[in-house]
C-alpha cells in the first residue's frame, strides 16, 4: 500500500489579465505517493508548471485544498509556508535559479540555515552531495563560472540538502544540451532508486520515461495516467514506445 | 520612447526628482538669501540719499573737532556736502507706555536734519515733526512692537509720542546705534557731534575716507562708518544663513551624485537585455545613450526647475524680516539665482549621468543572452570563505561581496551622520553661548554689569557696590575710548574697539597667547588685528589714543573675540592716565560672592541703583550682540539637521529599495528554498545596521577631531584660533541613536516590496 505524500482537493487556479479571468487549473483532484517518480506532462498552456507550483506551495490556489502528508498547507501563513518549503520540499527549476553571489558550496548550503544539525555536519552533507554530483572541483566557483549541466546538478544538490519529502522539478533538462540533460536524468533516476519521491514536469519524452507514473494534463484537468514502474535502462526503448502511444491517444 | 520609461520606473523617477528638487531648492534659496538685500539696499540708499559716511569724532563733545573734520572734508573733490549734527547719546532708560523698558540697545537722540533725514523712507505716519513727537526706525518698531501713538518716556521726564516709523540703511540693525529722530534736541548741555558726509555720485565711503586721510597725514580724528560697511553689516545675518544653506546644498548635491549613480547602474543592470536587443536590432551606442540621456535629462531638469521655483518659500521665510524692516513687500526675484543654480545642478547631474551611460558601449548582446554575468576576479579570491545564512551572515556577505554598494552606503551614512552630529553639537554649543558670552566676546567673566547713567556719581556708586555684602569685587571698565592703528592706504577703518579695565589681575578673561596687560606699557590685541599688523606677542605696536596721540606699547597677549568682528584691544586704565588721555570709567564688572545668584542680587538692588545707572545680568547685557551671532546659526541649523537626516533616509530608502528591486529574483530564490520574507527583511536591516554602525564609529571620532578645527576655520576671519568644545555625551548619543533609528526605519520602508514578491516569478523569464 503506497503512502500518499501530497493530495489535492478540487484545486483551482485562475489568473486575471486585462480584466479577463483565465482558469488554468480546474477543480483538480490528485494524489502523489511516496517513493514515486511522478511525471506531469501536457501541451503548452495545459497548466503543468502552474500545478507544480501549487503542489509545492510556491504559489497559492484560488480555491480548493492541498495536503502535504495529511497536513493542509493552503491558507498557511507566509512564515509557516517558508518552513514547509525549507523542511519538506526541494525544488529544481528549468533555469536553475542559483543565487548569483553565492559559490556552488554556499548555494548548496543555503537551505540549511535553520537546521539544528551542527555546522560541520551541514558542510559535510553538502560536500557529500557535491561529490556525488561530481562537482567537488567547482565548489568554490560562482554560478556564472559553471556550465549548464553543472548548474543544474548544483540546483539538485541544493534541493536535496534538507532531505525533502518530495523533490519537485520543473523541466530540469529544458535548458540543457542532450549530454547534460542525460546526466541530470540519470541523477533523478538514481535518486528515485534510493527512495526519493519526485514530481517532475516535462514535455521531453526521454525525460518522461524515467518516471514511474505519468499524469497527462489538458486544459487544467487530468486527462489520463500511465503507470510505468521503476526505470531500467534496458527497457528505455519499450517504455518510450508505450509512452508515445499513451500520448498519441491524447493527441499530444 | 524615453517618456515611457518614466511610467516604468516611477519610484526611481520620483527619487531623482525629489532629491534634486531639495538640492535646487536649498541652493537657489541660499543664493537668493545672500543676494536678496543687494538691490533693495541700493534702492533704499538711493531713495534716502543717506550720507556716504557718518563720522563719530573721538572727542565727540567738542564741536570744534567736528567742524574741523567738516572743513577738511569739504576740500575733497568727491564730497558734495557735509553736515555737523549735534545729538544726545542716551544713557537713560526708555520706558514705553504699557510695554516696559527697552534694554540692551544703543540710542542716539537725533534732531531733524533736512539733508540727512529729508528723504528717509517713511513706512507709517508722517515725517513732519512737532515738539514732543519722534520718528523711530522700523526695526525698533518691529522688535519692540512700538506702534504709532505709543509714547517713549525718557528717565529725565521728557516724553515723545511716536508719529512716524522710518527706515534708512543706517538704521536696519539694533546691534548698532539706533537713531530716534526728534524736532530739536532738548539736552543742549550734554551734546555730542556727528559729521555726515554726502559724496558726489560714483564715490564710495571708503574712497572718501582714503582721500581724507591722504590729505591729512593719515589722520582722521573720529570713527568713520561708511554706507557700504553698514549695509554689509546689515546683511551679515542673511549671509551667514545663506552660507550655511549653500554648504548644505553642496553636500546634498554630492550625495545626490552618488544616488543618481546608483540608480543609473541599477537601471542599466535591469535593462541589460533590452539594451542588448536594441544593439542586435542595429541601434548604435549613441542612439541608445540618447534614449537614457533624454529620460534622465527630463527628470533632472524637472527636479531642478521645480526646486528653484519652490525655493521662494525658504528664501522668503529668512528674508521677510529684513524686507519688513525696509518696508518692501515683495522679495527679490528668484529668476537669476534659479537659472544659475539650475545650470550648476543640471550640468553636474548630467555629467554624472553621461559618465555612467558610457557603460552601454561595453554591453555585448551575446554575453547578455547567454546570461553571463561578469563577476570580478576579486570575488573569486574571496570565494573560499563560507559564511552562514543567518541575517547577520547574509548581511556580511552583502557587505563583502558588493563593495561598491557598501561604499556608497558608507559614504551616505558618514555624510549624513557628520551633518547630524555637527548640527546637534553646534546647537548645544550655541545654547551655552549666553552663559559663556564673556569667552566669545572677550570680556571678563563677571556676574552682573553696572552701566552708569550719571557719570558724576560713578565713583561713589562703585564704592557703594563694593561695600554690598553679596559683592566680592568690582572692576571699573569702559569701552568708550578711541583707539586706532596707523593707517595704510586701502585699509578702511583704523579703529579698534577697546576694553579698558582698571586691573586684569585674577580675572577670568582668556587669552590664546601671552597674558592680559599688567603694566601701563602693555596692550593685548585681538589675534586678527595682531596678524593684520604682522605683530607677535613680545613685539611693540604703535597705536593712536584719541585719534592723534601716538603711543608704543608692548604686545603682551592676543585673544579671540566676536566683539567688533575681532578688531579690538585690551588696555589698562593707568596706561591712559599716564599718557594723559582723558577718559572716564562708566561701567563696572561686579563679582558676587560664591552662592549668590545674579537674579537675587538684581532683585534686591536694581531699584536702589536706578538713579545712578543700570544693573544688568551679564547674559542680558550682551544678548543683542550674541543674538546677531547665534540667531542666524540657530535659525539655519535646525533645518540643516532635518535636511541631513531626511537626505540620509532618502538615500537609504533609494539604495535599499533599488537593491531589493535588483535582487528581486535572488530574493524569490531564497523564498523558494524556505527563507521567509521576515528573514530577508532582517538581513536588510542587519546590512544597513552594520554599515551605519561602522559609519558612525568612523564619523564620531573624525567629527570630534574635525569639528573644532572646522569652526576655527569658519571663524578665522574674525581671528579665532581656538574653539573649545565640551561634547555633551547625551546629545551625541541621542543624535546618533536617532540617526540610526531613522536609517533602520528607512530600511523597513524600503523593504516593503519583500513581502509582495511572488516566488512564481521564478518561472517567468
Amino acid at each position: 500500500m503506497k503512502t500518499c505524500v501530497i493530495e489535492t482537493e478540487k484545486i483551482c487556479k485562475s489568473f486575471v489579465s486585462d480584466g479577463e479571468v483565465n482558469n488554468v487549473i480546474k477543480n483538480l483532484d490528485m494524489k502523489l505517493y511516496q517513493e514515486d517518480f511522478t511525471v506531469i506532462m501536457g501541451s503548452s498552456g495545459s497548466g503543468k508548471s502552474t500545478l507544480l507550483y501549487l503542489l509545492s506551495g510556491m504559489d497559492k490556489v484560488t480555491s480548493g485544498k492541498v495536503y502535504l502528508k495529511e497536513q493542509e498547507i493552503t491558507g498557511l501563513k507566509e512564515s509557516a509556508m517558508a518552513d514547509i518549503r525549507k523542511d519538506s520540499i526541494g525544488f529544481v527549476f528549468q533555469n536553475m535559479n542559483l543565487i548569483p553571489d553565492l559559490t556552488l558550496l554556499e548555494n548548496v548550503l543555503s537551505p540549511s540555515y535553520q537546521s539544528k544539525i551542527k555546522k560541520e555536519e551541514k558542510k559535510k552533507r553538502a560536500e557529500m552531495l557535491i561529490e556525488k554530483m561530481e562537482l567537488s572541483a567547482h565548489k568554490n566557483k560562482f554560478p556564472n563560472q559553471l556550465s549548464g549541466g553543472q548548474k543544474q546538478r548544483t540546483a539538485i544538490c541544493r534541493a536535496l540538502m534538507n532531505q525533502p519529502e518530495v523533490l519537485f522539478a520543473d523541466e530540469p533538462t529544458g535548458a540543457l544540451n542532450s549530454n547534460a540533460g542525460k546526466g541530470v536524468l540519470d541523477t533523478f533516476t538514481k535518486l528515485h532508486e534510493d527512495g526519493q519521491s519526485i514530481v517532475m514536469v516535462t514535455h521531453d519524452l526521454k525525460a518522461a520515461v524515467r518516471g514511474s507514473r505519468v499524469i497527462f494534463l489538458r486544459d487544467g484537468r487530468i486527462d489520463g495516467e500511465l503507470e510505468q514502474g521503476s526505470f531500467r535502462q534496458k527497457e528505455e526503448e519499450a517504455r518510450e514506445r508505450m509512452l508515445y502511444e499513451f500520448l498519441k491517444e491524447r493527441n499530444w | 520612447m524615453w517618456f515611457k520609461k518614466i511610467r516604468k520606473k516611477k519610484i526611481q523617477s520620483i527619487f531623482i526628482v525629489l532629491i534634486l528638487m531639495v538640492c535646487s531648492m536649498l541652493m537657489t534659496s541660499s543664493f537668493v538669501i545672500i543676494t536678496a538685500g543687494d538691490t533693495p539696499y541700493k534702492e533704499l540708499s538711493g531713495e534716502c540719499r543717506s550720507p556716504i559716511v557718518k563720522i563719530y569724532p573721538f572727542q565727540s563733545n567738542d564741536p570744534a573737532i567736528a567742524e574741523q573734520i567738516k572743513e577738511n572734508m569739504e576740500k575733497l573733490d568727491m564730497v558734495e556736502h557735509v553736515e555737523v549734527i549735534p545729538y544726545h547719546y542716551m544713557l537713560e532708560r526708555i520706558q514705553i507706555d504699557g510695554k516696559g523698558s527697552m534694554e540692551g540697545y544703543f540710542f542716539d537722540l537725533m534732531p531733524w536734519n533736512d539733508k540727512t533725514y529729508g528723504s528717509i523712507r517713511i513706512l507709517e505716519g508722517s515725517r513732519e515733526l512737532k515738539e514732543g513727537q519722534c520718528l523711530i526706525s522700523a526695526v525698533l518698531s518691529n522688535s519692540e512692537e512700538i506702534r504709532l501713538g505709543d509714547t517713549l518716556n525718557m528717565e529725565n521726564g521728557i516724553s515723545y509720542q511716536v508719529t512716524g516709523i522710518y527706515t534708512d540703511p543706517y538704521n536696519m540693525n539694533l546691534s548698532f546705534d539706533s537713531e530716534i529722530i526728534v524736532k530739536e534736541n532738548p539736552r543742549s548741555e550734554d551734546l555730542k557731534y556727528q559729521v555726515h558726509v554726502f559724496a558726489k555720485e560714483g564715490s564710495s565711503g571708503n574712497e572718501v575716507i582714503d582721500a581724507y586721510r591722504e590729505q591729512n597725514d593719515g589722520i582722521l580724528e573720529g570713527r568713520a562708518i561708511t554706507l557700504e560697511a553698514r549695509i554689509q553689516n546689515n546683511q551679515i545675518t542673511e549671509r551667514i544663513i545663506g552660507g550655511i544653506l549653500l554648504g548644505i546644498s553642496v553636500v546634498i548635491l554630492l550625495i545626490s551624485g552618488i544616488m543618481i549613480r546608483y540608480m543609473i547602474k541599477s537601471t542599466l543592470a535591469s535593462e541589460k537585455k533590452t539594451i542588448a536587443i536594441y544593439k542586435m536590432l542595429g541601434y548604435k551606442n549613441g542612439r541608445i545613450i540618447s534614449i537614457y540621456l533624454k529620460f534622465y535629462g527630463f527628470l533632472v531638469v524637472m527636479g531642478t526647475v521645480l526646486g528653484s521655483c519652490l525655493s521662494k518659500m525658504i528664501s522668503d521665510s529668512f528674508t521677510k524680516n529684513t524686507f519688513r524692516n525696509m518696508g518692501v513687500t515683495s522679495s527679490s526675484s528668484i529668476v537669476s539665482a534659479g537659472i544659475l543654480c539650475s545650470g550648476i545642478i543640471i550640468a553636474y547631474a548630467m555629467i554624472c549621468v553621461y559618465l555612467l551611460l558610457r557603460v552601454v558601449g561595453n554591453i555585448r548582446p551575446m554575453e547578455v543572452f547567454r546570461n553571463e554575468a561578469a563577476y570580478s576576479g576579486k570575488k573569486q579570491r574571496n570565494a573560499g570563505k563560507v559564511l552562514g545564512f543567518s541575517p547577520i551572515h547574509m548581511a556580511m556577505r552583502m557587505i563583502f561581496r558588493d563593495k561598491k554598494n557598501t561604499c556608497m552606503l558608507v559614504i551616505t551614512c558618514i555624510m549624513a551622520a557628520y551633518c547630524v552630529n555637527f548640527a546637534a553639537t553646534a546647537m548645544g554649543l550655541l545654547g551655552t553661548f549666553e552663559e559663556s558670552n564673556y569667552y566669545w566676546l572677550g570680556f571678563d567673566k563677571h556676574d552682573v554689569s553696572f552701566s552708569s547713567t550719571d557719570l558724576k556719581t560713578y565713583e561713589k556708586t562703585v564704592e557703594k557696590l563694593q561695600k554690598e555684602e553679596e559683592v566680592e569685587k568690582v572692576i571699573k571698565t569702559t569701552t568708550r575710548v578711541a583707539v586706532s592703528v596707523p593707517w595704510v592706504k586701502g585699509m578702511g577703518d583704523t579703529i579698534l574697539s577697546v576694553m579698558v579695565y582698571d586691573t586684569y589681575e585674577n580675572l577670568d578673561m582668556p587669552v590664546i597667547q601671552g597674558r592680559n596687560p599688567a603694566h601701563s606699557d602693555e596692550i593685548a590685541m585681538g589675534s586678527l588685528m595682531a596678524e593684520k599688523m604682522n605683530k607677535q606677542v613680545g613685539d611693540y605696536v604703535d597705536i593712536y589714543l584719541n585719534g592723534n596721540q601716538k603711543v608704543t606699547l608692548l604686545l603682551c597677549g592676543t585673544y579671540q573675540s566676536f566683539y567688533d568682528m575681532g578688531k579690538s584691544c585690551r588696555l589698562l586704565g593707568k596706561t591712559l592716565e599716564e599718557k594723559d588721555v582723558s577718559f572716564q570709567y562708566e561701567e563696572a564688572s561686579v563679582y558676587l560672592k560664591e552662592g549668590i545668584e545674579p537674579e537675587e542680587f538684581l532683585k534686591d538692588h536694581e531699584k536702589e541703583y536706578e538713579s545712578d545707572g543700570k544693573l544688568i545680568d551679564r547674559a542680558e547685557k550682551y544678548a543683542n550682540i550674541l543674538d546677531m551671532i547665534t540667531g542666524p546659526q540657530m535659525l539655519a541649523i535646525r533645518p540643516f539637521m532635518i535636511m541631513a537626516i531626511l537626505l540620509g533616509a532618502l538615500n537609504i530608502i533609494a539604495i535599499v529599495y533599488l537593491k531589493n528591486m535588483d535582487n528581486r529574483k535572488t530574493q524569490s530564490i531564497y523564498k523558494a528554498i524556505g527563507y521567509s520574507s521576515g528573514h530577508l527583511l532582517k538581513t536588510n536591516i542587519t546590512y544597513v545596521f552594520l554599515i551605519a554602525l561602522f559609519s558612525l564609529s568612523i564619523t564620531i571620532p573624525i567629527f570630534i577631531v574635525a569639528f573644532p578645527k572646522t569652526m576655527v576655520l569658519a571663524l578665522s576671519m574674525m581671528g579665532f584660533r581656538e574653539y573649545p568644545v565640551s561634547y555633551d555625551i547625551t546629545v551625541v548619543i541621542i543624535s546618533n541613536l536617532g540617526t540610526l533609528a531613522v536609517y533602520l526605519l528607512s530600511v523597513l520602508f524600503a523593504s516593503k516590496s519583500l513581502y509582495d514578491n511572488p516566488i512564481s516569478e521564478l518561472t517567468s523569464e
